[in-house]
């Protein structure tokens, strides 16, 4: 790898899977439209697979190259053709080495040697080097099985925690999503039922609306934070379900504004069952509530001095 | 797509050979097992958006586009795959190409004796030697031959894919 201009050097890399992804996409992009650019990479990747049978490559682009080509079925033929190429090449530079090493039983592809005109002492050293280059292809092999399946095993392991995590995550999802449908049913069977008091001709208007709230939807999230509320009424009672929240010695609620003013606030508030859990109740007057949108900020209190956020319910008001 | 890519009919063909040539490549370097399926449905659904008179504004483009959202969706389908079959053992790369060694070098002396000699000294001399050895040599053979190392390179290559070419049709035969 060694030798190289800058632009051999970006297309080792590619073909090594070795670059960012825009320099990706423009080797890409470019050897698609030029036909030479295309042969010059095709030239360098058998120089590649030659440097790779030689045992000429550093171990990193060993192992990228190893990663690469096992892939593709036609890379991996060609790797074959290069081991080929370079045996019988290795027999044909042994030209120069030295005469006398005992005759050894000559394998069936010897006969190639007389057409590339070598001498015999050379073919015996060609013999004991080939050997030597697959005995060591050989072990490597072996080596490199081995740490490919320890690596793929412990990908698999990975792959398995993620999923059981992305599991988890989407079964809490769900119940998630159940309880706010549950809330949702709730708060529409009351929204339903203040309706039809107010539908009902002839009779008092009530001074009171209750509506209940979940934690997290955000401003204008959903229609069941938005509160229809008479000019008759005085009192809102908001209760807001305490969703998964731990125990609190007491709650403090604070009322804002969408411009984030603080309007109203209770301290020593206490938890109170509800058909789906518990809730902390409020009772606001009705004066406070102007058309608009409103956030309410839910504290606990652990001690006298901890005191922790728990949660803010949104809705909009509208008053009619 | 052939009247898209050139008025000449004949040059319209080089195109469509050169386009399928990178692609083939394109999917084997992205390592996708079948490349030249994927090269050609690559070009199917180039070929039926035109049919169905969608207009571009670069041809090449598009096609690039269209081959990177289908190796998207071969990495998801293998991604599937993998996960189905995790149990099974997994396949030793690169090895199973040693088992023909033999035969292949059988059909390599056959197919070099075949080489004019001129093509069978340049082959030889461009595959001598190791590491710098092998670098220096290709530096005098490209001064020799007055061409760069970059054109040594590319003749060398061609001379190499004729060889394969003629060493796969031997190992068939």
């Amino acid at each position: 790898m060694k030798n190289k201009t800058d632009d051999e050097e970006l297309m080792s890399k590619y073909l090594l899977g070795d670059l960012s992804e825009d320099d990706r996409l423009q080797v890409e992009e470019r050897f698609l439209r030029d036909p030479a650019y295309l042969e010059q990479l095709q030239a360098l990747e058998a120089e590649l697979n030659d440097d790779y049978v030689r045992g000429e490559l550093t171990a990193r682009e060993r192992e990228q190259f190893a990663q690469r080509s096992s892939a593709s079925p036609e890379w991996r033929r060609r790797v074959g053709f290069a081991k080929a190429l370079i045996t019988g090449d290795e027999s044909a530079t042994a030209t120069t080495a030295p005469a006398k090493v005992s005759p050894a039983p000559p394998p069936r592809w010897r006969s190639l040697l007389p057409q590339l005109r070598l001498p015999k002492p050379a073919l015996t050293w060609a013999l004991a080097a080939a050997f030597l280059v697959m005995s060591a292809a050989g072990s490597w092999l072996v080596l490199e099985t081995s740490r490919l399946r320890a690596q793929l095993e412990q990908m698999q392991a990975e792959r398995k925690a993620g999923e059981q995590q992305a599991q988890a995550l989407r079964q809490q999802a769900a119940e998630q999503r159940a309880r706010n449908d549950q809330l949702a049913a709730q708060l529409q069977r009351e929204q339903d039922q203040q309706r039809q008091w107010l539908a009902e001709a002839g009779r008092p208007q009530p001074h009171l609306l209750s509506f209940i709230l979940a934690p997290g939807l955000g401003r204008g999230a959903d229609e069941s934070t938005k509160l229809l509320v008479p000019p008759e009424v005085q009192t809102v009672r908001l209760r807001l379900y305490l969703e998964g929240a731990g125990e609190y010695q007491s709650y403090r609620a604070e009322l804002h504004t969408s411009a984030d003013k603080l309007i109203w606030s209770r301290d020593r508030l206490r938890a109170q069952p509800i058909r789906t859990g518990k809730a902390v109740v409020l009772s606001l007057p009705a004066s406070l509530l102007t058309t608009g949108e409103y956030e309410v900020r839910l504290k606990g209190a652990v001690s006298r001095e901890q005191i922790e956020e728990i949660g803010d319910y949104f809705f909009s008001v509208s008053k009619k | 797509m052939l009247a898209c890519l050139d008025a000449n009919r004949e040059h319209a063909g080089e195109k469509y050979e050169q386009i399928r040539s990178g692609l083939v490549k394109f999917f084997e370097w992205r390592g996708c097992p079948f490349s030249e399926d994927h090269a050609d449905e690559t070009i199917n659904r180039v070929a039926r958006k035109l049919d169905a008179g969608e207009e571009f504004r670069d041809l090449y483009t598009y096609v690039y586009g269209v081959a990177r959202m289908l190796i998207l969706e071969i990495q998801k389908e293998s991604a599937k795959q993998r996960a189905a079959f995790d149990h099974l053992p997994s396949h030793e790369p690169v090895a199973e190409e040693t088992d023909d060694l033999e035969p292949r070098a059988e059909c390599l002396k056959q197919c070099l004796a075949g080489l004019p000699p001129e093509s069978r000294e340049l082959l030889t001399k461009y595959y001598q030697g190791e590491r710098q050895t092998k670098i220096e040599n290709r530096r005098k053979l490209a001064e020799a031959l007055d061409v760069s190392l970059n054109i040594l390179r590319i003749r060398a290559f061609r001379l190499r894919e004729k060889l394969a070419a003629c060493v796969d049709d031997c190992l068939k035969q």
